[in-house]
């Protein structure tokens, strides 16, 4: 699941990605997936050498190359529906179309090909690029980094606290699970089905009361309306500067891949 | 008794107490969020998000026991920090699609519920005929300003609204059922427990 050793597996490294403060990397990915996302169909070319900057980054980052394929595995069954449905249902079309004596056929085909090959590597490279910053940066640094970044008080606060609940619900997830399982095995698809119900049911009730637990302790420890900021270092001029680099070469690729 | 929060406001302890209960419940929230469409993936496969819609669950749930605002910022949240973490939804087409979609689930549920005092089951199913309406507006508007070339990315059924969201809701009739049965199950339970009883319906 994902607990806090799964979330911030990675985040002791030393690479210079590592080393980079999550403010500067935070903003740079964004840049990034925008423009990533904002890549017309017709220049799909364009996908490659962000898929080079990106393959740079990762491997200048030092993250494990099995540890990134494995998150890009969820996107796996998407991309093999969506590509299934291209090689059948546009064909089909495309025959009609050649049928009743059009010429459209094979240009539709190679159209619904280029918008796969569109998306599916705008998911991917989006993906690995949301890999690379959450697997250089604690979790706890990418909040602050959204917090120094002026993002709204309650988003950075309630992704705070879900960071920490993420580690917290995995664990009670598991010890119920565990606990369901010593009790012997079930059989049969519909009781497994009602087991899991009452674990997942159980666990957002538990949940929820520890939420109003945890409230009351905030609030009795002083809990004045807001997060505690802890103060930061400034980020070196080096840095921000790289940062402005990295930012501006981005948005240079893609006016200029888009203007060809 | 009564303090000065940052805005140099005077707030209660209650009212403290309240804004923190909030945003626990909503920073949980958002946790389940990630969490149970993993469990919902692991056991029925990639189909089964759009199927059984396991991440509205606590969105719908939380937006019953939070003000509008946070039940919005928790819809908000939900579906982009699941894309990063775990790459589901998609960034694109399903992403900017979702959080709108949770963002109006999550701020429906909440006015429903606790400033119209709705009874939660049918406040969780105007919410869910509310959320489909805001999700036809968001592929029309989707259609409608995306230029050309960025359209073109678009999956072919999304590019007519009013088939789009009759096709997913139709997909989803198993998921609109689940949270229809869940949803009041759980709010009861957390109502029944709450430090704050008497609270919502």
């Amino acid at each position: 699941m994902l607990g806090h050793e799964l979330l911030d597996e990675w985040s002791h490294l030393r690479s210079p990605l590592h080393r980079t403060d999550a403010r500067v990397k935070l903003p740079c990915a964004l840049v990034l997936v925008v423009a990533i996302v904002m890549v017309p169909v017709s220049s799909n070319w364009l996908l490659m050498p962000f898929a080079a900057l990106i393959f740079a980054l990762a491997v200048a980052s030092g993250l494990p190359g099995r540890w990134i394929l494995k998150r890009l595995l969820v996107i796996v069954p998407f991309l093999a529906i969506s590509g299934l449905l291209v090689a059948l249902l546009p064909q089909a079309e495309a025959s009609a179309v050649h049928h009743a004596g059009g010429v459209g056929g094979r240009q539709l085909v190679r159209h619904a090909l280029a918008v796969w090959l569109s998306v599916g590597g705008k998911c991917v490279l989006t993906l690995v690029a949301a890999t690379l910053l959450t697997g250089t940066s604690s979790s706890a640094d990418l909040v602050r980094a959204a917090q120094a970044l002026r993002m709204p008080h309650t988003l950075t606060a309630l992704t705070g606290l879900a960071m920490t609940y993420l580690g917290v619900l995995s664990d009670e997830v598991a010890r119920m699970i565990t606990a369901s399982r010593s009790r012997g095995r079930v059989s049969g698809l519909r009781r497994r089905a009602g087991v899991l119900c009452s674990v997942v049911v159980t666990a957002i009730v538990r949940g929820f009361e520890r939420a109003e637990r945890v409230a009351l302790a905030m609030v009795s420890r002083g809990y004045d309306g807001r997060i505690p900021d802890l103060t930061r270092e400034p980020v070196p001029h080096a840095q921000i500067a790289g940062g402005v680099c990295f930012v501006i070469c981005t948005c240079a690729l893609y006016w200029a891949g888009v203007g060809l | 008794m009564s303090t000065r929060n940052p805005e140099g406001s005077q707030t209660t302890v209650a009212e403290q107490f309240e804004r923190a209960r909030e945003l626990t419940v909503g920073g949980l929230a958002i946790a389940l969020g990630v969490l149970v469409p993993i469990v919902f993936h692991a056991i029925g496969g990639g189909r089964a998000g759009s199927t059984f819609l396991p991440m509205y669950l606590p969105v719908l749930a939380c937006g019953m026991l939070v003000s509008p605002g946070i039940a919005a910022a928790v819809g908000l949240i939900t579906p982009a920090l699941s894309s990063a973490l775990t790459g589901m939804p998609p960034v694109l087409p399903v992403l900017p699609l979702m959080v709108v979609e949770l963002a109006a689930l999550g701020a429906l549920a909440s006015l429903l519920h606790r400033r119209l005092k709705l009874h939660v089951i049918p406040a969780t199913a105007v919410a869910l005929l509310g959320e489909r309406v805001v999700m036809g507006i968001a592929v029309a508007l989707a259609v409608g300003l995306l230029p050309a070339d960025l359209l073109e990315a678009l999956p072919p059924p999304m590019r007519q609204p009013l088939p789009y969201v009759i096709g997913a809701t139709v997909t989803a009739l198993p998921g609109l059922a689940l949270q229809l049965v869940v949803v009041p199950v759980i709010v009861a339970a957390v109502e029944r427990t709450s430090l704050l009883q008497g609270r919502g319906s």
